[in-house]
C-alpha cells in the first residue's frame, strides 16, 4: 500500500522516503539516513526478519563457542582421576593376588570395575558425556544450541557449564525470543497468505467449470473460502515425511525415530535424545551443507506451524461458531417444547378442575 | 441508583473476598478446558507408565554385559603378559577402561537414567515420573532427562504431543487472558484510589473508570437513566456481577440480552435503552475511539481476520442514533476494515473469545489477543451504537496500561522466589536455580537441571510425603509460572506494539 507521492518531488528515483515532498536537494546525509531507514524497515519485513534470525543464530553460536570452549573441564579431570584410581587398584590386585588364581582375581576385579561403573554413571548424571568442551562445542553444535534457545525448543544435549555461559544464555533468550516471535508471526502471515491464495486459485479453477455450467455467464462469486484444516494438516504431514526421510538417511535413525524427532522439534518440546548434528560432527565431510539444511529445515518447520496456525484458526472459529449456533438452536427448541408441553398440561389440569366444579 | 458518595468503606472489607472471587471466576471461565487438560495429563501418565516401565532391565544388562567383556579383556591382558611391567600393563588397562567407560556413556545416552543395577529397582517411570513427563511434554518444556525409549512409547509421545500441545496452550492462553483482565481491573482499582472522587456530570471520563462503571451497568436495560449521572462503582445489583470485567462470558452475555435474531439479521441486536444518554458519552467515546484508532492502526500482526463486509450497512443503521458517535465508530471501524482482506464475509456476530487467538505473534499463542475482540466487535454487523458503546467501554479496560516495569518486576520476582526455593531443595547454587527457573518458564527446558530429588530410584512406597509435596509444588510452580507469562504477554502486548509503532513512526519507518 504505497502512497502516491507527487512525482515532481522525486529527485532520487528509488531513494525516497515517505515524506519526500520536502526533500528537494540531494543531501548526502539525507540519502544515508534514508538508506538506513529503508534498511531497518526491510529488516523487519518478511525477508529481513528471516535474515535477522539467521544472523542472530550465527552470532549466538560464535559467542557461545567462545565462552564455553575455554571452560575448565573439571569433569573430564575427575573422570580421568577415576580411571587412574581404578587402574591402580587393579594393579594392586594383580600384584597381590596369585595370578594363576583366576576366580579370586576375577571377583576382586569385578568389584573394582563395578565401583568404577557407578562412579562413571554418577558423573554422567551430572553432565559428563565423554567429550571435552572443545569437542562438544563445535560450530554445528553451537549453532543448534543457539537455535534451540531462541526457538524455545531447548534440546539440552549441549548445555552451558560455565557461569558466563548460563548468564549469556539467559540474555540471549531474552532478546532472541522476541525476534523469533516476530519471525514466527511474519513468516506465518506470508505463508498463510501464499497458501490461501494457492488454495483459492485452485478452488476457483476447479469451480469455474461449474459456474459456466450453471448459468450462461460467469458471475464472480465472492464467497468466503476458508482453507480447511485438512489442507494444513496435509502440509504438515508432508513436511514431517520429508524430514523423516532426510534424517533417516543422514543420521541413520530409523523412521520412527526421525518422525519422533520432527514432531518433538515442531512442537518445540525438544527432548534432546535425538539431535541432528550430534553425528554430523563425527563425519566432517559435507557436514556444513547438512548443517545448513538442518537449520533451514527447523526454521521452515516453525514457519509452517505458524502458517497452519493462522489458517486453522479461521476454520476452527467458524466451526466452533456453527457448533454453538446449533447448540443454541437445539436448546431453544428443547426449551420451547418443554414450555409448550408444560402449558398444555397446565391447561389440561385447569380444564379438568373446571369440569369437576 | 445509588448516590455519588464513594462507598470505599463498603469496598475495603470485601476487597479480598472479591479478589478471590475474581480469581475463581477467571479460573472457572476456563473450567472446561482446565478439566480437559487435567484429565488428559492423568490419562497420559497412566499410558506412559504402562508403556515404558518394561524395558529398563534390558539396558542395565547391557552395561553388565560390557562390564563382563571388560573383565574378560583384562584377564586376557594379564594372562598374555608373561612378566608384569606396570607401565605396559597399566597402559593396556587404561585402554580397556576407556572402552568400558565409553560403552557406559553410550548406554547412558540411550537410557539416560541408567542406574547401576544394585541401586535402582524402580525405573523412573513410576506414576509420578510419568506424570511429570506428561506435564513437561504438553507444556512443551521437554526436559529430556526422561524420554521414551520403546518404539511404542515414542509413537505414543508423538500422538500425545500433537493433540496435547495445542490444547494446553489454548488453556494457558485463556487462563492468562482471564488473569490479565483481572490484573487490569485490580490496577484500575488501585490507581483510582489516587484519583479524586469527583464524578463529573458532563460525561467526561476521569480515567477509564467511569467508562468501566458504565459498562458494568449496561446489562440492565431498564435503567437507562443511569447515564445521566455517573453512578459510583458500588452499584451492587445482581446484574453488575455478570458484567464485571474478568468475566469471560461478558460479551456473550451482553449479546444474549438482545432479542434473538436469525443469524443474518443484523439489526436485531439494538439495545435501545442504553442509548438514552448518548450526548453525554459522546465526548468520552471520542477520546476513546481516537485512542483506539491510533492503537489499531498500528497493529502490525493482523492475520486474516474475518470481518463482515457490511460496513456500509452499519453506517446507515447508526446514523439516526447519534451522529457524532456513529461517525467516529464507523470511521474507525471502516478504517479497520480496510486493513483486512476484502473477501472476508462473515456472519460473525458472536464475538466470543476464540479458542485460538491467532492474530498475535506467538510461538503458539500464549498471547491472548484482545485486539481480535476489538476488531471483530467493531465490525459486528449488528452493532448499533449501543453495542459499540459497550465495546468501546469495555475496551477502556483493555486500554488500561499497566506499566511495563511492574509486569517485568513481577516476573523477575517470581523467578527469584522460585530460584530461592529450588536452591534450597535441590542444593543448587542460586544462579543455577535461577537459570533453571528461567529456562523452564521460557519452556526451553534443557534438562541439565531438573528438580528430581523426589524422583529417586527408591521404591515408590518409600516416597515420603514431603517428596510428593515437593513434586506437586514444583509442577504447580511451573504451571502457574506459565500462566503468569501468558498474562504478562497479554498485558504487555498492547504496550509493546504501541511503543514499537511509535518508535517506527519517529524513525520514519512506518507508513503513517
Amino acid at each position: 500500500m504505497e502512497r502516491q507521492h507527487p512525482t515532481s518531488a522525486s529527485f532520487h528515483g528509488s531513494m525516497r522516503s515517505r515524506d519526500s515532498s520536502s526533500t528537494i536537494g540531494s543531501d548526502p546525509r539525507e540519502k544515508i539516513k534514508d538508506c538506513f531507514r529503508k534498511f531497518i524497515a526491510f529488516m523487519f519485513t518478511q525477508v529481513g526478519v528471516g535474515a535477522l534470525v539467521v544472523c542472530y543464530a550465527i552470532l549466538g553460536a560464535a559467542g557461545f563457542m567462545h565462552i564455553e570452549k575455554d571452560s575448565p573441564d573439571e569433569q573430564l579431570e575427575e573422570v580421568r582421576r577415576l580411571r587412574q584410581n581404578c587402574a591402580e587398584s587393579l594393579w594392586n590386585i594383580t600384584v597381590n593376588v596369585n595370578v594363576f588364581n583366576e576366580t579370586a582375581w576375577v571377583l576382586k576385579v569385578n568389584e573394582v570395575l563395578r565401583v568404577f561403573q557407578n562412579n562413571i554413571t554418577s558423573a554422567i548424571h551430572t553432565g559428563y558425556n565423554g567429550l571435552s568442551a572443545e569437542d562438544t562445542w563445535s560450530f554445528p553444535a553451537a549453532l543448534m544450541y543457539s537455535l534451540s534457545v531462541f526457538t524455545m525448543i531447548g534440546y539440552g544435549n549441549v548445555v552451558p557449564k560455565t557461569v558466563w555461559g548460563k548468564v549469556s544464555t539467559i540474555a540471549y533468550a531474552c532478546f532472541g525470543i522476541p525476534i523469533y516471535v516476530l519471525y514466527f508471526c511474519n513468516m506465518g502471515k506470508v505463508l498463510a497468505k501464499t497458501f490461501k491464495w494457492l488454495y483459492i486459485t485452485a478452488h476457483e479453477c476447479s469451480r469455474r467449470d461449474d459456474t459456466l455450467f450453471e448459468d450462461g455467464e460467469m458471475q464472480p462469486v465472492k464467497r468466503k473460502i476458508t482453507v480447511p484444516s485438512t489442507a494444513c494438516l496435509w502440509v504438515i504431514s508432508f513436511y514431517i515425511l520429508t524430514g523423516t526421510i532426510m534424517f533417516g538417511a543422514w543420521e541413520k535413525w530409523n523412521y520412527l525415530d526421525s518422525t519422533y524427532f520432527c514432531v518433538i522439534s515442531l512442537c518445540k518440546i525438544g527432548f534432546g535424545d535425538f539431535v541432528p548434528g550430534a553425528n554430523i560432527a563425527d563425519s566432517a565431510g559435507g557436514s556444513h551443507l547438512k548443517l545448513v539444511i538442518n537449520f533451514i529445515y527447523v526454521l521452515l518447520g516453525m514457519g509452517l506451524v505458524a502458517m497452519c496456525y493462522n489458517l486453522m484458526c479461521e476454520d476452527v472459529r467458524v466451526k466452533v461458531r456453527e457448533l454453538r449456533e446449533d447448540l443454541k438452536n437445539c436448546l431453544d427448541d428443547i426449551t420451547l417444547k418443554i414450555t409448550v408441553c408444560m402449558n398444555d398440561t397446565k391447561y389440561y389440569h385447569q380444564k379438568q378442575s373446571r369440569n369437576l366444579k | 441508583m445509588s448516590s455519588e458518595v464513594s462507598l470505599e468503606g463498603h469496598e475495603r472489607p470485601g476487597f479480598i473476598r472479591r479478589a478471590a472471587s475474581g480469581c475463581a471466576r477467571a479460573a472457572f471461565s476456563q473450567i472446561g478446558l482446565v478439566i480437559l487438560v487435567v484429565i488428559y495429563v492423568l490419562l497420559g501418565a497412566v499410558l506412559f507408565e504402562y508403556l515404558e516401565s518394561g524395558p529398563e532391565v534390558q539396558k542395565r544388562s547391557a552395561i553388565q554385559r560390557s562390564r563382563e567383556e571388560c573383565l574378560k579383556e583384562l584377564w586376557a591382558i594379564t594372562e598374555r603378559l608373561n612378566v608384569l611391567y606396570e607401565r605396559n600393563w597399566t597402559r593396556l588397562v587404561h585402554e580397556q577402561l576407556r572402552k568400558f567407560e565409553s560403552s557406559i556413556v553410550a548406554a547412558a545416552r540411550q537410557s539416560p537414567d541408567a542406574q547401576p543395577p544394585e541401586l535402582a529397582m524402580d525405573s523412573k517411570w513410576t506414576f509420578s515420573g510419568a506424570l511429570i513427563y506428561c506435564i513437561t511434554l504438553i507444556t512443551t518444556i521437554g526436559y529430556g532427562n526422561v524420554s521414551p525409549r520403546t518404539a511404542a512409547g515414542r509413537a505414543a509421545t508423538v500422538a500425545y504431543a500433537a493433540a496435547g500441545v495445542p490444547l494446553t496452550l489454548a488453556c494457558l492462553a485463556g487462563l492468562g487472558a482471564s488473569l490479565a483482565r483481572l490484573a487490569r481491573l485490580a490496577w484500575l482499582r488501585a490507581t483510582k484510589r489516587k484519583v479524586p472522587n469527583t464524578w463529573r456530570k458532563d460525561g467526561e471520563p476521569e480515567n477509564y473508570l467511569q467508562l468501566h462503571e458504565q459498562q458494568r451497568l449496561l446489562p440492565q436495560p431498564a435503567e437507562h437513566n443511569q447515564y445521566t449521572s455517573f453512578p459510583p462503582r458500588t452499584h451492587r445489583s445482581p446484574g453488575t456481577v455478570k458484567a464485571r470485567a474478568g468475566d469471560r462470558g461478558q460479551y456473550s452475555q451482553v449479546f444474549e440480552r438482545a432479542p434473538a435474531s436469525p443469524r443474518s439479521a443484523t439489526l436485531g441486536r439494538v439495545k435501545r435503552s442504553a442509548l438514552a444518554d448518548e450526548p453525554h458519552t459522546s465526548s468520552a467515546l471520542q477520546t476513546q475511539t481516537l485512542d483506539r484508532k491510533k492503537t489499531m492502526g498500528s497493529t502490525k500482526c493482523l492475520a486474516t481476520v474475518h470481518g463482515p463486509g457490511r460496513g456500509r450497512g452499519r453506517n446507515t443503521v447508526q446514523r439516526p442514533r447519534g451522529a457524532v458517535i456513529e461517525q467516529l465508530i464507523a470511521e474507525e471501524c471502516g478504517e479497520l476494515q480496510m486493513n483486512r482482506s476484502q473477501d472476508d464475509l462473515d456472519d460473525s456476530e458472536d464475538p466470543e473469545e476464540s479458542i485460538c487467538p491467532h492474530d498475535t505473534p506467538s510461538r503458539v499463542p500464549l498471547i491472548w489477543n484482545e485486539e481480535s475482540h476489538k476488531m471483530k466487535s467493531c465490525t459486528v454487523p449488528s452493532s448499533s451504537a449501543s453495542t459499540s458503546v459497550q465495546h468501546h467501554i469495555h475496551h477502556g479496560i483493555e486500554h488500561c496500561h499497566i506499566p511495563v516495569g511492574i509486569v517485568l518486576f513481577l516476573l523477575l520476582a517470581y523467578i527469584c522466589v522460585g530460584a530461592a526455593i529450588f536452591s534450597a531443595w535441590e542444593n543448587w547454587s542460586f544462579l543455577d536455580a535461577a537459570y533453571f527457573c528461567f529456562i523452564a518458564l521460557a519452556t526451553i527446558g534443557f534438562g541439565d537441571f531438573v528438580p528430581t530429588s523426589f524422583l529417586t530410584s527408591k521404591q515408590s512406597t518409600e516416597n515420603s510425603k514431603s517428596e510428593y509435596v515437593q513434586m506437586i509444588a514444583c509442577c504447580a510452580y511451573l504451571v502457574f509460572g506459565l500462566i503468569l507469562i501468558a498474562m504478562s504477554f497479554s498485558l504487555l502486548q498492547d504496550e509493546v506494539v504501541t511503543r514499537c509503532s511509535q518508535l517506527a513512526n519517529s524513525l520514519g519507518l512506518s507508513r503513517q
